[in-house]
C-alpha cells in the first residue's frame, strides 16, 4: 500500500488535503504530517514514505531544501499557493506540483501520475534532474549580511542593506549612505566587503563599497581612474586605478 | 468611526514642497534670453520717444529717431555685449548703470556724427539733451528690468512647478507599488485555501476568516479613491489582516493594538501602517519556527503621532528571510519623503530579546493636539 507524507506550516490545508487524498486515493496511506522543514525530515526518516506532498514557503527550512534533503526514492508534490518562478521551473522540468486551494480534477491527474510514475524505471535520474533544478532555484542559503546595526548616540538603528547606496570609509568609522540618509557604524569597509554579497556590492576604492545597481554612470579618466555617478546619491565616487577592471565592460 | 474623504486641497496642505531657494540674482536675461524681441521692444520704445521729442520740440523726425535709435540699440548692444562679463563683478543692478552710461554715450557719438558731422556735439554745449536722454534712458532700463525680473519669476516658477509634478509622479508610482503589494498573491491564495479547508469542519472559522478577507479586499480597492483616512480605520484594516494571519498560522502568532481614544480619528495617509504590520508578520513571525507576537501602539507627543509596530519574531540575526525583505519598508519610507518631507521618519530597531521595532512618526494635526 502506498504511504505518504503532508507538509504544510498550516494545519488547516494539512486536513484539507489529507482529506481530498482519502476521497480520491483511499488506499493512500497518509503516514504523518509535519509544520515545518526540520520536522519533515526527521518525519521522512522515520516513516519512509513513497509521495511527500511538500509545501514550499515554510518556516525554517522551505520546501525546496526539505525536497534536496530527502532521500531520493521518495516521489515528490510541491504545494504553493503562488510562485510563479517556481511554478514555471516545475513545468519546464517536468516536476509535479499542486496549487493551493486544490482543486478535485487537478488532484485527480497527480493521483494518476503518481501511480504512474511508481513503475517508472527512469525515477532516478528525474530525481537527479529535480535536484540540479532546486538548486538553481533556490541557491545556497546566503550568509550575506542583510542588516547593519548602525549607532545612533543611545539607539542602534537598523538598516536594510538593500536600501544602501555606498559605503565610505571615515577614520574608524564607515559611514552607510542610504537615499535617504546617513549613517555610521563601527565595522571598517574591509570586514563590510567580506560579509556583503559580492554580485550585489563592489569595492571601488581602498574607502569605498557601492552597491552595483545604484552606478548610473562610469566615466573613465587619463589615468585609468573610474568616476561614477549614482542613481539615488548627488555624490561622485572614485574608483581607485587597481579596481578599474570592475568597468572595463562598461 | 468616520470617514474623512478629504480632498486633494488636504493632501496638498500636508505636503511640504521643498523649492530650491530663488537666487537673488538679475541676469540680464531678456537681452540675453530674446535679443531679437528685446531690440524691437527697444525701437517700439525708440519710436515712441522719438514722436514725443518731435512733438515737444519741434526737433526734425530724422534728427529726432536717429537719435533715439542710435542711443536705445547702443544700451542695448552694450549690455548684449558687456552685460554678462560686468555682472560677475559687481551686483547686475549696479553693473547696469555703467553699461546704461555706455551705450548712451556710443549713441550720443554716433548720432552727434549722424546730425552735426561732430562726434562730441553734444558733449560740449547741448547740456538739455543730455539731460532728456538721461530722463529717457532711466525710463528704458525701469522697464526692461522689470522684464527680466518678470522673465526670472516665471522660471523660478516653471522650476517650482516641475519639482512639484516630480514629487506626485513619485507618491503615485510608491502608492501602485503599495498596492500591488498589499494583495500579495502568496496570501491571497493561502487564505482561500484555508476558508476552503475550514469551512465544512468549522463553518464559523471560514466564516470569518471571509469576512476579514472582505474587509482587507475592500480597504484595499476604497483606498485607492481616498486620500487620507484615519489611524481607526488603518487599525481595522490591520486587525482584519492579523486575525487572518493568526487563523492561519494557529497559535503562532498573536498580536494587541493599543491607541488612546483621541488619536482614533486623527487623519492619516493610506498604505504607512499595514505595509509595516505585514513586514512584521511575513518576515518576523512567519519564517519563524516558534513564531511570536506583535505589538502596535500608537501615542502621541507634542508635535508628531508615533505608531510603533514591534515584532518578538525572527529578527535580523537568524539567517533565513522571506525574500524581498526591506522592499516594504523602502516604499513606506519614500512614501513619507513625499507626503511629508522631513517631518515624518520611519526609523526600525532591534526588539529584546529579538524581533525588531518598527516607528513610524508623522506630524500631529494640531486639533488633536491638547487632549492627553
Amino acid at each position: 500500500m502506498p504511504s505518504a507524507i503532508i507538509v504544510d506550516d498550516e494545519q488547516t490545508l494539512i486536513d484539507y488535503l489529507a482529506g481530498k487524498l482519502q476521497q480520491l486515493w483511499p488506499e493512500l496511506e497518509i503516514t504523518g504530517t509535519a509544520v515545518n522543514g526540520r520536522q519533515a525530515i526527521a518525519l521522512a526518516d522515520e516513516t519512509e514514505p513513497d509521495i511527500a506532498f511538500l509545501d514550499i514557503q515554510m518556516p525554517g527550512l522551505s520546501g525546496l531544501q526539505v525536497a534536496t534533503e530527502l532521500p531520493a526514492d521518495i516521489q515528490i508534490v510541491f504545494v504553493t499557493a503562488f510562485d510563479e518562478f517556481a511554478v514555471e521551473a516545475f513545468e519546464r522540468a517536468a516536476v509535479d506540483y499542486l496549487l493551493k486551494p486544490v482543486s478535485d480534477e487537478r488532484l485527480q491527474c497527480t493521483i494518476a501520475r503518481l501511480q504512474t510514475h511508481q513503475q517508472d524505471p527512469d525515477l532516478l535520474a528525474a530525481r537527479e534532474q529535480l535536484q540540479a533544478l532546486l538548486r538553481d532555484l533556490n541557491p545556497a542559503r546566503s550568509d550575506c549580511l542583510q542588516w547593519i546595526r548602525a549607532g545612533l548616540d543611545d539607539t542602534t538603528e537598523l538598516v536594510a542593506v538593500a536600501d544602501v547606496v555606498f559605503f565610505q570609509a571615515d577614520h574608524k568609522y564607515t559611514t552607510v549612505a542610504t537615499a535617504a540618509r546617513d549613517y555610521v557604524v563601527r565595522k571598517s569597509i574591509k570586514e563590510l566587503e567580506q560579509e556583503l554579497d559580492p554580485q550585489q556590492f563592489w569595492r571601488i576604492h581602498r574607502g569605498t563599497i557601492v552597491r552595483v545597481d545604484q552606478i548610473a554612470a562610469a566615466k573613465r579618466d587619463l589615468r585609468g581612474r573610474f568616476t561614477l555617478t549614482l542613481r539615488e546619491r548627488p555624490e561622485k565616487l572614485r574608483s581607485s586605478q587597481s579596481y578599474g577592471y570592475l568597468f572595463k565592460q562598461m | 468611526m468616520h470617514c474623512r474623504l478629504a480632498s486633494t486641497a488636504n493632501l496638498f496642505r500636508r505636503k511640504r514642497i521643498h523649492m530650491s531657494e530663488p537666487q537673488p540674482q538679475f541676469s540680464f536675461n531678456a537681452i540675453d534670453t530674446e535679443p531679437v524681441k528685446t531690440f524691437l521692444l527697444t525701437g517700439l520704445l525708440c519710436l515712441g520717444i522719438s514722436l514725443l521729442v518731435v512733438i515737444f520740440t519741434g526737433t526734425p523726425f530724422w534728427a529726432s529717431a536717429l537719435m533715439s535709435f542710435s542711443i536705445g540699440w547702443s544700451i542695448n548692444l552694450s549690455f548684449l555685449l558687456l552685460g554678462n562679463l560686468l555682472a560677475r563683478w559687481m551686483n547686475p543692478y549696479v553693473a547696469a548703470i555703467p553699461l546704461t552710461a555706455l551705450g548712451m554715450a556710443f549713441g550720443l557719438i554716433v548720432s552727434g556724427v549722424g546730425i552735426f558731422g561732430d562726434a562730441w556735439h553734444f558733449f560740449i554745449g547741448e547740456y538739455d539733451t543730455l539731460v532728456i536722454t538721461t530722463f529717457f534712458g532711466v525710463v528704458g532700463f525701469a522697464i526692461f528690468s522689470t522684464r527680466g525680473r518678470l522673465a526670472d519669476a516665471e522660471a523660478k516658477l516653471a522650476k517650482a512647478h516641475a519639482e512639484q509634478e516630480k514629487r506626485e509622479r513619485l507618491l503615485a508610482e510608491t502608492e501602485l507599488r503599495l498596492l500591488q503589494a498589499q494583495i500579495e498573491p502568496h496570501f491571497l491564495f493561502n487564505t482561500l485555501s484555508n476558508i476552503a479547508g475550514l469551512i465544512h469542519n468549522k463553518p464559523d472559522v471560514a466564516e470569518q476568516t471571509l469576512l476579514n478577507l472582505t474587509t482587507l479586499l475592500r480597504s484595499t480597492l476604497k483606498r485607492t479613491r481616498q486620500q487620507d483616512t484615519t489611524i481607526a480605520e488603518e487599525i481595522t484594516i490591520g486587525k482584519a489582516y492579523l486575525d487572518i494571519q493568526a487563523t492561519r498560522m494557529q497559535g503562532r502568532i498573536s498580536y494587541d493594538i493599543n491607541c488612546p481614544n483621541h488619536l482614533q480619528a486623527h487623519p492619516l495617509p493610506p498604505l504607512l501602517v499595514q505595509p509595516l504590520i505585514e513586514n512584521a508578520v511575513t518576515h518576523g513571525i512567519e519564517p519563524n519556527e516558534t513564531g511570536g507576537s506583535i505589538h502596535v501602539a500608537v501615542c502621541a507627543d507634542n508635535a508628531s503621532v508615533n505608531i510603533t509596530v514591534a515584532d518578538t519574531g525572527h529578527g535580523v540575526e537568524a539567517t533565513q528571510s522571506n525574500p524581498g525583505t526591506g522592499t516594504g519598508l523602502r516604499n513606506v519610507r519614500e512614501r513619507l519623503q513625499a507626503l511629508y518631507g522631513e517631518a515624518a521618519s520611519l526609523t526600525l530597531t532591534e526588539n529584546k530579546p529579538h524581533g525588531m521595532v518598527a516607528n513610524l512618526r508623522v506630524p500631529l494635526e494640531h486639533s488633536f493636539a491638547e487632549a492627553d
